[in-house]
């Protein structure tokens, strides 16, 4: 075919894909190199508007996808726990979650918070999501996840990426973070509900930690004590990207679940790490995975290439081995249904 | 071709990614439908995945490896339109 022809038929139909504004475009684009892919990827939501994403993701490619559901901390502020079939009002539900943005938005200078309060999405039900939503998307794919969920204490919220200059939304891109914090006992909430539907359904867990270890070990050691759910499901638990420390694996693998709870790494977080490779170490070796973490498929190839070097150098493990121990892991996590 | 069975150090890793290896592992964790987006539920989100897909693909052709799998999207973007 003539190259400006080629050229012109697929600008062609690709500006008819935006003119439609259909949300199929972007996952036409990973579509592009998941099929090219030879392995599994697990594929994580993260935001009420994305589950539906890595539905279609999955159902295009069910032999390379494993699909995962849930809400990340990240967008738990869309979230109302509030009984009743209504959501509250959105002044009512962020006055609550944030009492200081209103105060920012009353003061006269404060038109970014103003904007940000603006920007913020109705309020949605937990209740409603959990029906309408998660459970029948769990149910729906027996092989799926729940993921990603968590706690995060760092995090804060940015600015309305809709005034920024640059044309990438990327959070990096962001220009500025208000001092904006989901409170813990709100984040603690949303996960407690979803781990809770994931072990009714045994389903296994994508699970993201950042400077919440204290409270993350404390929920899991709850859980494993006192959880009937827990005693009777075969779910597992990966805590992703793993930023701890030694401590807290100890910790995880001596006095709360050593069956249950594996470790995984990713050199996309977790190269800044000094103390990685001694990380890697103290995870026992059947408690170990690795994962890409990016949300660019067509670096998944290198970034899976770079944490498993990563892992053999720590182990002090052949390829081959490692790549037998990590298949075998992932088997028993992925598959097993006992514990 | 890859020794699989010299214990890994910086000296011995193989320089480019050894399919025979990759195709046994699982990704545990990934975001291929874009997750850094934090004002999805506005119609500007909307507007940008498209602008978002487009400067992929803008990229994309500046590599010549790319055309080959050009010629295989063609035909699947013609049926989403």
């Amino acid at each position: 075919m003539d190259l400006r022809v080629l050229i012109q038929s697929f600008m062609s139909t690709l500006k008819s894909i935006i003119q439609a504004g259909t949300l199929r475009t972007l996952t036409s684009m990973a579509v592009l190199r998941i099929a090219d892919l030879c392995r599994q990827v697990c594929a994580m939501s993260s935001h009420l508007h994305d589950q539906a994403l890595v539905k279609q993701l999955y159902e295009e490619h069910p032999n390379k996808i494993i699909p995962a559901f849930g809400l990340h901390p990240w967008w738990s502020h869309h979230i109302s726990f509030q009984p009743g079939d209504e959501p509250p009002s959105k002044q009512e539900h962020y006055a609550r979650l944030f009492p200081s943005l209103y105060d920012a938005a009353k003061d006269s200078e404060s038109d970014a918070m103003q904007t940000l309060l603006e920007s913020f999405p109705e309020p949605t039900l937990m209740s409603t999501f959990l029906r309408e939503r998660l459970r029948p998307l769990l149910l729906d794919h027996p092989n799926a996840m729940l993921g990603e969920v968590g706690l995060d204490r760092s995090f804060r919220i940015p600015y309305s990426q809709t005034d920024a200059k640059s044309d990438r939304s990327d959070f990096k891109q962001a220009k500025k973070f208000t001092n904006l914090k989901v409170p813990m006992e709100h984040q603690l909430q949303l996960l407690n509900i979803q781990i809770d539907l994931a072990f009714e359904l045994n389903r296994n867990v994508s699970f993201h930690d950042v400077q919440a270890h204290g409270a993350v070990m404390d929920l899991l050691a709850s859980l494993a004590k006192n959880s009937e759910r827990w005693k009777r499901s075969t779910s597992r638990i990966c805590l992703h990207s793993f930023g701890g420390s030694v401590d807290v694996i100890q910790r995880v693998t001596k006095h709360i679940d050593r069956q249950r709870i594996y470790f995984s790494f990713s050199t996309t977080i977790n190269a800044r790490l000094e103390r990685l490779e001694e990380l890697i170490r103290a995870v026992p070796d059947d408690r170990l995975l690795i994962e890409s973490d990016y949300n660019d498929i067509r670096m998944n190839e290198t970034r899976i290439w770079e944490i498993l070097r990563v892992v053999c150098e720590a182990k002090s493990w052949s390829a081959e081995q490692a790549v037998s121990i990590l298949q075998n892991n992932w088997n028993t996590f992925s598959t097993s249904d006992t514990l | 071709m890859t020794d699989l069975s010299h214990p890994r150090d910086a000296a011995h890793w193989p320089e480019n990614p050894d399919a025979k290896l990759l195709e046994r592992l699982v990704d545990t964790h990934a975001h291929p439908t874009d997750y850094k987006q934090f004002r999805v539920h506005k119609e500007q989100y909307r507007d940008y995945t498209a602008s978002l897909a487009l400067s992929k693909v803008s990229l994309s052709l500046t590599l010549y490896q790319t055309w080959g799998s050009l010629r295989r999207l063609l035909p699947k973007l013609a049926s989403l339109g």
